[in-house]
C-alpha cells in the first residue's frame, strides 16, 4: 500500500479558550480529491492552515509528503500549492508581477505565461490586481497555486461567494486537476461542491469528524429514508401499501403515494408483486435517495448555510 | 538573493505607484521646503540650506512611517497570508522590507537634494 500523502492523527488546535479542532484524523492518499464539509466554524480552515504550516498544530500528529510542516516548512512549501479562503494580494500588482514573483521562490516552476493562459487570463496579464473581478482573483489564485506543479493542493473555499457561472468554472478546473490525478484537499460548505468533485469526503462539525466515506457510502450509510413515488391506475384499498416489505410510512399526495422505506430494493419488489395480486397497474415510479445534504443535517442536526 | 532583489523590486514599484504616498512622502515635503523657502528665507542660499535640515528628516520620518503603515495593511488584508505560503521565511521577508524602505527612504530625500 502507498504511503498516504497526507496523513492527520488526532489533531487539536486552539484558539485561547475555544478549541477549533478536536481530534481531528483522516488521511489522503495520491490522486485523491479529499473533501472538508462542514458549517462555518467547523474547524475546516484551521485544519488546513495546520497542514500548510501556517498555523502551530495544539496537539496530534501530522505528516504531508512525510514532512512535518514545523519542522522542515521549506521543504512543505516547495511541494505544495494552495488558494487560500480569500487570497489577497497588493492592489496595484500586476498580474504577470504577481505570478512572476512566486514563480521565483520555488525550485521548481511552471511557466507562468502558460498558466495564464490555461486559466483564461493572458489578456487580463497587465491589469493591477485589484481591477480583475472576484472570478478572475479566485483563477489568479489557482495559477499561482499551481506555479510550482504541487504534489498537494489545498484549496480552502474555493468557490465561497462567486457567482453561480464563475463556481461551474471553477469546478471544470477543478475536474482537470482530478483527471492529471493531483492529490487536492478541498474544504467547502456546498454539498453539491463535495458531492461533484470529491473522491472522499469528510464531514466536520464542531472541530470533530462526524463522518468520512465516499459521497455514495455516506448517503447508504445514512439512516435517512429513501422515498419511492408511485402513480397507480386504480386508487390501492386503504392501509394495504403501509403492509408491504420493509415500508415505514404511507403517504398520498394528489393521487401519488409517496412511500418511505427502510430500503428501497424489497419494497419495489413486495409493491410490484402487491399490485399484480391487486389487478392494478404501476402508472409512474420515481425513486428519491437521500442527498448528501439529507444526511448532514441528519448527522449534524442544521442546515448548512447559516 | 535574486528572489531578495526582485521582490524588494516589486515592492518599490507597488510603492511608487500608490498615489497617496507619493503626495505625503514626496509632494507634499517639497511644497512646504518651497514654501518656507521663499517665505522664511527669501532665497538666502545659508537660509535655505538650514531648512533643508528639517525637511529632509521629516521626509525620512515620513516615508518609514508610512511604509510600516503598508506592512501593515497588507498584514490585515492577508497578503503576508500567501506570502507565507511560499518558501520564503519571515525573516527574509523582513530583510525585503527593510532593503526596500531604505532605498525608498534615500531615495525621498535624494530626490529632494536634487531639486534644491
Amino acid at each position: 500500500m502507498p504511503k498516504p500523502v497526507l496523513q492527520v492523527e488526532n489533531l487539536v488546535k486552539r484558539y485561547d479558550e475555544v478549541e477549533a479542532v478536536r481530534g481531528v484524523s483522516f488521511s489522503v492518499e495520491e490522486g485523491e480529491v479529499f473533501g472538508l464539509l462542514g458549517p462555518n466554524g467547523a474547524g475546516k480552515t484551521s485544519t488546513v492552515e495546520v497542514l500548510e504550516g501556517l498555523r502551530i498544530p495544539d496537539g496530534g500528529r501530522i505528516s504531508v509528503c512525510g514532512l512535518d510542516p514545523q519542522k522542515s516548512p521549506n521543504e512543505l512549501k516547495n511541494e505544495i500549492g494552495a488558494a487560500l479562503q480569500a487570497t489577497s494580494l497588493p492592489d496595484k500588482l500586476r498580474v504577470s508581477e504577481a505570478i512572476g514573483l512566486f514563480a521565483g521562490f520555488y525550485r521548481r516552476t511552471r511557466n507562468p505565461n502558460e498558466l495564464l493562459k490555461r486559466f483564461g487570463l493572458e489578456e487580463k496579464r497587465h491589469n493591477f490586481y485589484n481591477q480583475l473581478s472576484g472570478g478572475q482573483k479566485q483563477r489568479l489564485a489557482l495559477a499561482m497555486a499551481l506555479v510550482n506543479d504541487p504534489r498537494v493542493l489545498f484549496l480552502d473555499e474555493p468557490t465561497a461567494g462567486l457567482d453561480p457561472q464563475v463556481r461551474h468554472e471553477i469546478y471544470g478546473i477543478i475536474e482537470e486537476l482530478k483527471g492529471q490525478r493531483k492529490t487536492i484537499l478541498l474544504t467547502t460548505h456546498y454539498i453539491e461542491e463535495a458531492e461533484r468533485l470529491c473522491d472522499r469526503v469528510a464531514i466536520i462539525d464542531h472541530g470533530k469528524v462526524i463522518a468520512l466515506g465516499t459521497p455514495r457510502e455516506l448517503k447508504q450509510r445514512s439512516g435517512s429514508n429513501a422515498r419511492i413515488e408511485v402513480r397507480l391506475a386504480r386508487p390501492a384499498s386503504n392501509g394495504t401499501l403501509n403492509n408491504l416489505e420493509s415500508v415505514k410510512d404511507v403517504r398520498e399526495v394528489d393521487g401519488t403515494y409517496v412511500l418511505h422505506c427502510h430500503r428501497t430494493a424489497p419494497a419495489i419488489v413486495a409493491l410490484v408483486k402487491h399490485l399484480e395480486a391487486d389487478n392494478n397497474e404501476l402508472v409512474s415510479l420515481e425513486i428519491a435517495t437521500p442527498s448528501l445534504e439529507d444526511v448532514f443535517i441528519e448527522l449534524t442536526g442544521r442546515r448548512l448555510r447559516d | 538573493m535574486k528572489t531578495i532583489l526582485k521582490l524588494a523590486a516589486v515592492r518599490i514599484r507597488i510603492t511608487l505607484r500608490n498615489k497617496t504616498f507619493l503626495f505625503f512622502s514626496l509632494i507634499m515635503p517639497m511644497v512646504f521646503f518651497f514654501l518656507y523657502g521663499s517665505v522664511f528665507a527669501k532665497g538666502n542660499p545659508q537660509a535655505v540650506a538650514y531648512l533643508m535640515g528639517p525637511v529632509m528628516s521629516l521626509t525620512v520620518m515620513g516615508t518609514f512611517w508610512g511604509l510600516s503603515m503598508q506592512l501593515v495593511t497588507w498584514r490585515e488584508q492577508g497578503i503576508l497570508r500567501r506570502f507565507r505560503l511560499a518558501p520564503i521565511s519571515p525573516s527574509t521577508m523582513s530583510c525585503i522590507k527593510s532593503l526596500s524602505d531604505e532605498t525608498m527612504v534615500v531615495f525621498a530625500p535624494a530626490s529632494r537634494a536634487a531639486f534644491a
